[in-house]
């Protein structure tokens, strides 16, 4: 008997290891806190090792209460910085500094280079999202990405645990470790509540988002919709989904007052309902859509917002430089168009917008990037006139902003680049 | 997929899972050409409750409440009567005022899960349109009790009904909320109730404090001196208008050539201007 114990014991001992089976991934990103979550097998009270240097990882950050669902919030950091860290559970090392750092935001701004990854519609956990994350991976060994923004429907078809699990930690696990994510709420991300449970939806428990102005802007009071400074650029998030979509809406008077009050040259807004899609979704006929682009568009364009980003129509499509088309898309008319090439640097030459801030109504570049998990099929139009470029194939963005230039670049699971432009503020 | 009527032998559980995945599927694709092809099938197959539910989820997305309430009544009862095709009928006869079917469903749901707070929520929503107030802020206050952190469009709705029976517990009950959550549209409402009830220099206090907070005060600033200004009082408007110039001053210098900042200032520079003399 005691023999067979003796025997057992060290299984025993190895099997009562917590190990991780989520992350960690990166979340609320600011120039001086970032949240690290991870999950793991067994209960247990995690730490976050960290430093600069990552042979020497000085500062530690221990939970207080044993938990698989762990949660830190790391606080102090160097603006602009490069962190290393490893996660762990008593004695046991879950990761090493080797494949787990990230760089805090430059300090408020500031203008170093900043390049970040778009992702839409990439929750099909199949060999078309891993196609478009590996030709990304290739571009951000070349010149590395600091953060990643989701546009909803990340994990289909529920958006529930085990969807995200497959879609999202298992399809990205190196980029979630390294790049802050950034996300907005998709209609699939509201599929997985049980009727009568009142639960909290799964993409908001595992997810991490300001609610207070933690990363810069107003606070919103809600992880629904949100804001958030990197350098010189302000993210507004919306919810196109659950929220009001009235102009008297809660969502409606927080981005009038968060945009009023942004203090950053360029102003990127997010959400998952395009105001413009001939894609797998028409924007002339869906409600959601309809109301974002006229209640939510004036706002967005009043207070000069650059770029728009949404997923949701399988396709890629991107506008050319526009304002003022709030109706269906028979009425889009030569007087919404601020400029009308190509915006692409190489040929007919950037969109040129003069003031060097936000400006109302100077033109806005509407993206739809619903591509990054599959394609719309034979039968989509792709012809809303608002667009100077509409794709119906696999892809992501990389954007890239330096001082008073910003860069999209609509890049194909093959690598190659199929659309790129460039806004320039200020003067020329 | 297709789901036939032999649905109703499973189990409410497997049911409401059904549903879930038949909302999930109907919300694939071009809405309308989804309610064509949904057509299709029900012409085929008249009695395939997911694609009738489907169909009438589409209907409600495209604000076409008749044709929703059309469909949900053709399912079977069973189904029918699970929470998510029941809220969605509540919520469509509270678009088309068909308040006393709404009343009934909310009851008979209420009776199943006392505590839902979709129901609750929705139920609030129906005494707003009864025109009961008080009863809808009862209801308002078990969902935010519950709700944790409550929804901002909920604190809202609440915040708007309680001003409609009485305007000042309204401020206080914000101030409340305030207290737990600084939320923007809740600050908003309170100076929108301010500036109806007369209560300039409350609306200034308030967005005072409002301008404080935030990293550019100039338009809160302003607006705080077009509200002093209207409500009579000239010199602290005016101070007000100064205050917002100042603030103008300290923004950074790609900030201070903005369109919209140069118009701020040129209009706070004319109402500071003397009035000429009649």
């Amino acid at each position: 008997m005691k023999f067979a114990f003796l025997l057992l014991a060290p299984t025993c001992l190895w099997a009562a290891e917590p190990s991780l089976t989520r992350g960690p991934y990166l979340q609320m990103s600011s120039t001086t806190a970032v949240n690290v979550r991870w999950r793991t097998d067994k209960s247990n009270k995690g730490t976050v090792r960290f430093g600069v240097n990552p042979e020497e990882l000085t500062k530690t950050y221990a939970e207080a209460e044993s938990t698989t669902e762990h949660e830190v919030r790391i606080t102090g950091l160097t603006p602009g910085t490069q962190f290393f860290y490893q996660i762990e559970a008593g004695n046991s090392v879950l990761t090493t500094p080797k494949d787990c750092f990230f760089r805090t935001p430059p300090p408020a701004g500031s203008t170093p280079p900043i390049r970040f990854w778009v992702l839409g519609d990439s929750g099909t956990a199949d060999k078309n999202a891993a196609a478009v994350r590996d030709a990304f991976a290739t571009v951000h060994a070349k010149v590395p990405a600091q953060f990643m923004i989701m546009l909803g429907d990340n994990a289909y078809l529920k958006g529930s645990d085990e969807d995200y699990q497959e879609a999202v930690f298992d399809m990205y696990p190196t980029q979630l470790r390294q790049l802050p994510l950034w996300s907005c709420v998709g209609n699939h991300e509201t599929y997985s509540v049980k009727p009568g449970k009142n639960a909290v939806l799964p993409y908001f428990a595992m997810f991490s988002f300001p609610t207070k102005g933690e990363a810069g802007g107003v606070p919103s009071g809600t992880e629904n919709y949100y804001s958030f400074n990197h350098g010189n650029i302000h993210f507004v998030c919306l919810d196109s989904m659950l929220s009001s979509r009235a102009t008297d809406g809660a969502m409606a008077k927080w981005l009038q007052a968060d945009l009023q009050t942004s203090l950053q040259p360029w102003n990127i807004a997010f959400f998952h309902h395009p105001p413009y899609s001939k894609g797998t979704h028409n924007t002339d006929v869906e409600n959601d859509s309809i109301e974002m682009r006229k209640n939510f568009l004036p706002i967005l364009e009043g207070y000069g917002v650059d770029l728009v980003l949404c997923g949701h129509s399988h396709v890629y499509e991107r506008s050319k430089l526009i304002d003022g088309h709030y109706g269906l898309s028979p009425t889009f008319s030569q007087a919404n168009i601020r400029d009308g090439a190509s915006g692409n640097s190489e040929t007919t030459g950037p969109y040129r917008k003069a003031a060097a801030g936000m400006a109302p109504h100077r033109g806005t570049v509407y993206v739809v990037e619903g591509s990054s998990g599959k394609t719309g099929g034979k039968d989509v139009k792709l012809n809303h006139p608002a667009m100077f470029v509409s794709l119906n194939k696999l892809g992501s963005l990389v954007v890239d902003v330096n001082k008073n230039r910003l860069d999209v670049n609509m890049l194909r699971e093959t690598g190659e680049v199929d659309d790129q432009f460039t806004i320039l503020k200020g003067a020329p | 997929m297709s789901l036939k009527p032999s649905i109703c032998r499973i189990g409410p559980l497997a049911l409401g899972c059904l549903i879930s995945l038949c909302h999930t599927l109907g919300a694939h694709g071009d809405g309308h050409e989804r309610i064509l092809e949904l057509t299709q099938i029900l012409e085929t197959t008249p009695g395939d409750a997911t694609s009738r539910l489907a169909r009438a989820s589409a209907y409600y997305g495209h604000s076409q409440f008749v044709e929703t309430l059309e469909d949900l009544d053709k399912l079977p009862v069973e189904i029918a009567t699970l929470e998510s095709p029941a809220l969605l009928r509540i919520r469509a006869c509270l678009q088309v005022h068909r308040h006393r079917e709404a009343e009934n469903l909310v009851s008979a749901l209420l009776k199943k899960q006392p505590g839902n707070l979709a129901v609750l929520r929705e139920r609030a929503r129906l005494r707003v349109f009864q025109e009961k107030p008080a009863e809808a802020l009862a209801d308002y206050d078990l969902v935010i009790a519950a709700s944790a952190p409550p929804d901002p469009d909920l604190l809202l709705a609440r915040a708007r009904t309680a001003a409609q029976l009485d305007p000042s517990a309204a401020l206080a009950w914000i101030d409340i909320q305030l207290g737990k959550t600084p939320l923007v549209a809740l600050e908003e409402e309170a100076v929108s109730l301010c500036e109806k009830a007369k209560n300039t220099r409350e609306a200034a206090r308030r967005l005072d404090l409002m301008s404080a907070r935030l990293p550019r005060p100039e338009f809160c600033l302003a607006r705080k001196a077009r509200i002093l200004s209207d409500g009579g009082f000239a010199s602290e408007a005016a101070a007000a208008w100064r205050e917002c110039l100042r603030a103008l001053d300290k923004l950074p210098e790609h900030l201070r050539s903005q369109p919209m900042v140069s118009q701020l200032r040129l209009t706070a520079e004319t109402a500071l201007q003397p009035k000429p003399s009649p």
